[in-house]
């Protein structure tokens, strides 16, 4: 073995690595199909407030969240048919999230219901908890612009914080479209690129 | 005198084909057999042979499940096999330096 030989073997093994990482990009679906969800179930809760619709709040936000998991549970089972590999930062993703929206999902449901959060003050608390997931998710896909996504979760918390209301439904859906459904369509649209180079 | 030794050379990794099973195995926890074939470009006989003397060599652990009652073989690699690929790619190194 030769010095050019070990230096073929070592280019490649990079080509290989790099190859193999092409398959490792987020796909962006949950982010795409929760963020539509949600807003489209905000904008149809103000509609409730606005015209005394008269909704139960509980069933329908069960219902709405249940929908979303479902949806989980069905992009999950779709990746593992797409012949995607496992990686251990995929698997912080999914458990960050997994973390995140559970905990969420108890803020909506036991804070409100326990009358020791005032419906008001939700959309400003989920906020919170978008803003860390999103910083995580940020230094996970090394996607630099994902962590100032963050502090425009923050900042709308801040906002709704200080100014809460029933406008605050219109101030989530709206961030809920441009700072997680937008993302998630950029890493769709880089999903798909990446898997037809292949 | 170099510190290089051919002898120290893992003939077990010293193949193409089981070079690259590694080097994608690297990259990821866990990755299925049609992954990898797509990957090292091999077919399915070819693959199977290799990963075998892989697994033989506990550089992989193989593990069987089923999803939606379709057979998946996973593939990792284990910590042997990890050093292995590390001490192979630092005896590569030092080829280059000498």
């Amino acid at each position: 073995m030769d010095e050019k030989y070990a230096v073929d073997e070592l280019q490649f093994i990079k080509k290989i690595i790099e190859d193999s990482k092409r398959n490792l990009v987020y796909n962006g679906r949950e982010h795409i199909g929760w963020g539509l969800l949600i807003s489209f179930a905000l904008i149809v809760d103000y509609l409730n407030y606005f015209f005394g619709w008269n909704f139960h709040f509980l069933l329908y936000w069960g219902i709405v969240v249940a929908l979303g998991w479902l949806f989980s549970y069905y992009s999950s089972q779709q990746r593992k048919k797409e012949n995607c590999p496992k990686t251990f930062a995929g698997k912080m993703m999914g458990t960050i999230w997994l973390g995140t929206g559970i905990g969420m999902t108890l803020v909506g449901f036991v804070g409100i219901t326990s009358g020791a959060i005032p419906g008001t003050s939700i959309s400003a608390l989920l906020s919170v908890f978008l803003g860390s997931a999103f910083l995580i998710s940020g230094y996970l896909h090394s996607e630099k612009w994902m962590k100032y996504l963050s502090i425009g979760w923050w900042l709308g918390a801040v906002i709704m914080f200080f100014y809460p209301g029933v406008h605050t439904v219109f101030i989530m859906a709206f961030m809920l479209l441009f700072l997680q459904v937008l993302p998630g369509v950029y890493f769709y649209k880089k999903f798909k690129k990446e898997t037809e180079l292949q | 005198m170099s510190e290089f030794d051919y002898q120290n050379i893992d003939d077990l990794i010293h193949s193409r084909i089981r070079l690259a099973i590694m080097s994608v195995l690297i990259t990821v926890d866990e990755a299925d057999f049609n992954f990898l074939k797509d990957k090292v470009n091999a077919t399915d006989g070819n693959l199977s042979v290799h990963l075998k003397k892989l697994e033989e060599g506990n550089y992989i652990s193989v593990k069987k499940e089923f999803i939606d009652r379709k057979p998946k073989t996973l593939y990792t690699l284990t910590k042997i096999g990890v050093k292995a690929f590390e001490a192979y790619v630092a005896q590569l190194e030092k080829l280059i330096k000498k």
